[in-house]
């Protein structure tokens, strides 16, 4: 995308100029970087932007105004499979507290085993011997059911997200260019609007999630809390019961 | 959103004004310095001060202070974005040490037309930067609250290692409970069948005393 007069004056008047700058501000095919070599090297020697002529700040402002609206839309890109990878987390998280839950169900099926094996040791141990009771510290409590919302709410699939309009697709880019720089500019700026529109509502959506996935991990949190108390205890009880039945050896 | 959004902005060294600009006439100059005399040098900050419909924010760093007077009809982030865009500008014309040498109210032929320039450009383009700094309240919210996230995971690991370890310990005390439960099962099954035999000898042994005692030994026809 070099000039073709390698000697390219920017103080030259303006036809001059548009003969040796011959970019077209609404080419495809152009490379981005070449284009922004371009750019970067015939503003800065020159003076800055006051000495460019008008087509040349038009075809900066053009190429300046693309950059930014595919970094907006880079942005929504970002952000979407953020939201991919949030609902992800979330359904692993609502697993992970299903496994958590299921095993907290476990160690009251744990408890009520061992309440038939202790009584069962109790009763052993000879005609005259005491019936021995084993000691508990504390009760055993199943899993804990809060109320809230399930983080499953969240995890709505896209289909169904823009059937609801909650996620609406984003449109194909046009291809078809207005003729005048300022109404492309305008496109342009309603581009990075829409996206920018877009990517608030996505960071929404996101805090929602991410306040879904707090309340997850702090509801697993009290619940391990319980589990670990659980697990203190069963241990507990399964010391006493190894010395009672140690003891019944021993006799 | 009028022209008379922005009232008086000034850049300061310390508490030396090197350049400011304003379309009015007012007592908002001598506030503003006031208020300027007040603020912590030594932190950077932003402050805002409210006075008769008006607010003075402050932007504070490294030293040098931007300021901007205006109507408080004009949202604080709107301010904000203004002294954000002054701040960049000054420090890339004047960051080289000419700042630094500067005297009171030296630059404002060369950076008052520049803070006018940005106060059009603020007050022209308000509705864009509204919405930018929407998305980047939204974006540090989202960061935040995963922060927290993060911390909360990081806890619940820890919860997780220490369950292993009490679970892990539950399963050994569980396989010796199993163990010794067989041992005990055994045993008792042992002691069941010695019970049993005993018994079985006794009644043998009765029934061959009956015998002997009926039959008067081994022989037992008539």
């Amino acid at each position: 995308m070099a000039p073709k007069n390698s000697s390219w004056n920017p103080f030259d008047d303006e036809k001059e100029a548009a003969k040796s700058f011959s970019l077209n501000p609404f080419d495809d095919d152009d490379d981005d970087k070449e284009v922004e070599k371009r750019f970067t090297s015939s503003l800065k020697p020159s003076g800055g932007k006051e000495n460019q002529t008008v087509q040349e700040l038009e075809s900066y402002a053009v190429y300046n105004s693309e950059e930014t609206t595919k970094t907006v839309q880079g942005c929504l890109k970002v952000a979407e499979e953020i939201r991919c990878d949030a609902s992800k987390t979330l359904v692993m998280l609502n697993e992970q507290g299903d496994q958590i839950t299921r095993t907290h169900q476990k160690t009251v099926d744990l408890d009520h085993h061992l309440s038939r094996g202790e009584k069962i040791l109790g009763r052993l141990g000879g005609v005259f011997s005491r019936t021995w009771k084993p000691k508990k510290s504390r009760s055993i409590t199943g899993p804990v059911i809060t109320k809230g919302d399930s983080p499953k709410r969240k995890v709505i699939d896209l289909k169904t997200r823009e059937k609801l309009g909650l996620n609406p697709s984003l449109k194909p880019k046009s291809k078809t260019l207005p003729e005048a720089v300022d109404a492309y500019q305008k496109t342009q700026i309603a581009k990075q609007d829409e996206a920018l529109t877009d990517l608030s509502a996505l960071l929404g959506e996101l805090k929602n999630m991410a306040v879904d996935m707090g309340t997850a991990i702090e509801r697993q949190t009290n619940e391990l809390d319980h589990l670990q108390d659980n697990a203190d205890e069963l241990n507990y009880r399964v010391k006493q019961s190894n010395q009672r039945a140690r003891y019944l050896l021993r006799k | 959103m009028g022209q008379e959004s922005f009232i008086y902005s000034f850049v300061a060294r310390g508490t030396m004004i090197l350049a400011e600009y304003t379309e009015f006439t007012g007592n908002f100059p001598s506030i503003a310095a006031q208020c300027l005399q007040k603020l912590p040098s030594s932190s950077n900050s932003k402050f805002t001060y409210n006075c008769d419909h008006h607010t003075f924010n402050f932007l504070v760093e490294d030293g040098y202070a931007y300021c901007v007077v205006a109507k408080d009809s004009l949202s604080k982030q709107i301010s904000i974005a203004f002294l954000e865009r002054v701040k960049a500008d000054f420090k890339k014309r004047y960051g080289g040490g000419k700042a630094s040498t500067a005297i009171a109210k030296s630059l404002n032929k060369e950076f008052g037309p520049v803070m006018k320039e940005h106060m059009n450009y603020i007050v022209d383009h308000a509705e864009e930067i509204e919405k930018l700094i929407k998305v980047k309240a939204q974006v540090s919210e989202v960061k935040s609250i995963m922060l927290e996230n993060i911390d909360k995971a990081i806890d619940r690991g820890e919860n997780l290692t220490v369950l292993t370890d009490k679970t892990e310990n539950l399963r050994s005390q569980a396989q010796e409970y199993k163990k010794q439960g067989t041992q005990v099962r055994r045993k008792l099954w042992y002691q069941n069948m010695k019970i049993k035999l005993v018994v079985l000898g006794i009644l043998l042994l009765l029934v061959l005393i009956i015998w002997i005692s009926v039959c008067h030994g081994f022989n037992c026809t008539d």
